[in-house]
């Protein structure tokens, strides 16, 4: 049996800080998770109602439903609008949108107002989807769950 | 990319994960087992 | 403590590879697309499996940790236990964070978003890796398994807000499926079946992964108590009067037939 020499717990003060500076790191990364990151963003965004009731200035987020009929493309993206059902915005989108943007999907639009707050000024937009799941044969009652393409 | 491909890619990471995983405790298994005496291996058995 | 004898370890991992070759077929071939998000859809099986087996890990993390506390209970399996499943709970949280990703960029628009779900799934990922740090660092075993389990006790804190989140704030992330606050399911059949047997299938795995884990952490406990006992017996043999460690060196106590249980088998009987 192999006998552990006086000096063996040099090697393992050594290895002690490498644990306690990588648990640090581990705190670390929360802070920015939480500081940086989630700050501002506790509310990931706001209904068109609530966007044109605020009239905030700065970047903000915007979710709706595109409206059918109301797409179309520009040379650098595609305008169209969006609507909560009770409110419904111009967003000019600059850039390409999303693989399953389309006439009635859910979207995040993610900008600012222009002078006058009379469109939404958009540079990206995610697609908000539900927690419902069907195959595409059961699905003919409701627009949105149409495929894109 | 298209959809296919991230499904692809994401059942893989998941198989690389779990082989990469189990050869890791693999691993481990036989450097402990090298360190053992004749009859604590016997007794492993 | 829970420990399984080799063969029925065996039998559960051939039981779970199994089970996850024939998700990977109901998954990929079987189960239709879904109707908005097409094949993209079909990481589900795997991601939601995977955060649910990572709450299930921190969750037997929680328990082990909570039973090494309370004193009539303390024995040092409970601590093995707690860091075992601690270690398949992070790898299983950063998989999940992963599979996420590749699922938001189809079908979101984006791999990251800063959105409560995410960012408190990402805080989840850290909280285990740094408690898993934290048992490395080196002080006596009882120490250092006590400051653990507190450590794991406040990391669990944040799992009811990971899954709690997307009802309790306005997330880009969807609410749960099946867990929703009105116990809702809007899903398809076969999908929701398949989904069942995806959890299934990665509680094997969990099973498997755990005896695997745990039998290697007692393979080196012992290694280690020996070592122990070895720097002991040299010690004593030099002079200083050093045997206060001796005492609770035999504590892996009730073993249960745990064939080839190295950490009894060493520290007990023939030293």
């Amino acid at each position: 049996m192999a006998v552990i020499p006086e000096s063996a717990p040099a090697p393992a003060r050594g290895r002690r800080w490498i644990y306690v500076v990588a648990a640090l790191l581990c705190v670390g990364a929360i802070a920015f998770l939480l500081l940086g990151g989630l700050r501002g963003n506790i509310v990931y965004f706001r209904t068109v109602s609530e966007a044109v009731q605020e009239n905030d200035t700065g970047r903000l987020r915007l979710a709706g439903e595109v409206v059918p009929g109301s797409i179309s493309e520009t040379d650098d993206g595609v305008t169209f609008e969006v609507t909560d059902g009770n409110e419904t915005v111009a967003v000019v989108h600059r850039g390409d949108p999303p693989d399953l943007f389309a006439e009635g999907a859910p979207v995040v639009a993610e900008g600012e107002w222009d002078d006058g707050f009379a469109a939404f000024q958009s540079d990206r937009i995610l697609i908000n989807h539900g927690n419902e799941y069907s195959p595409p044969d059961v699905s003919s009652e409701d627009p949105s769950a149409e495929h894109p393409s | 990319m298209s959809d296919a491909g991230f499904v692809v890619a994401g059942y893989v990471i998941t198989a690389v994960v779990l082989i990469a995983y189990i050869g890791w405790m693999a691993a481990r298994f036989r450097r402990v087992r090298r360190g053992l005496t004749e009859e604590e291996l016997e007794r492993w058995r | 403590m829970i420990s399984l004898a080799r063969p029925a370890v065996n039998a559960l991992g051939l039981l779970t590879l199994v089970a996850l070759f024939v998700l990977a077929v109901l998954a990929l071939g079987v189960v239709p697309p879904d109707a908005v998000q097409g094949d993209a859809q079909r990481l589900m099986y795997v991601h939601v499996p995977a955060a649910w087996l990572a709450y299930l890990a921190f969750f037997v993390t929680a328990v082990s940790s909570a039973l090494y506390l309370w004193p009539r209970t303390r024995q040092p399996g409970w601590d093995l236990l707690a860091g075992s499943s601690a270690e398949i709970g992070v790898i299983f949280t950063g998989l999940t964070l992963v599979l996420g990703s590749l699922w938001g960029r189809p079908v979101w628009g984006a791999w990251w978003v800063w959105d409560a779900r995410l960012v408190t799934t990402a805080v989840l990922f850290f909280l285990y890796l740094g408690y898993l740090a934290l048992r490395r660092v080196p002080a006596d075993p009882d120490v250092r398994a006590r400051r653990a389990a507190i450590a794991a006790l406040i990391a669990f804190v944040d799992v009811p807000i990971v899954h709690f989140s997307v009802n309790w704030w306005r997330t880009l992330h969807q609410e749960a499926t099946v867990f929703n606050p009105d116990l809702d399911a809007q899903i398809e059949g076969s999908m929701a079946w398949t989904l069942l047997f995806a959890v299934v299938a990665f509680t094997l795995a969990y099973g498997y992964l755990m005896a695997r884990r745990v039998q290697l952490a007692r393979l080196e406990e012992g290694r280690e108590e020996r070592e122990l006992d070895a720097a002991i017996a040299a010690r004593v043999a030099s002079g200083s009067e050093r045997t206060d460690l001796e005492d609770r060196v035999p504590g892996e106590g009730t073993g249960k037939g745990n064939i080839g249980d190295p950490a009894v088998a060493g520290a007990g009987e023939h030293r």
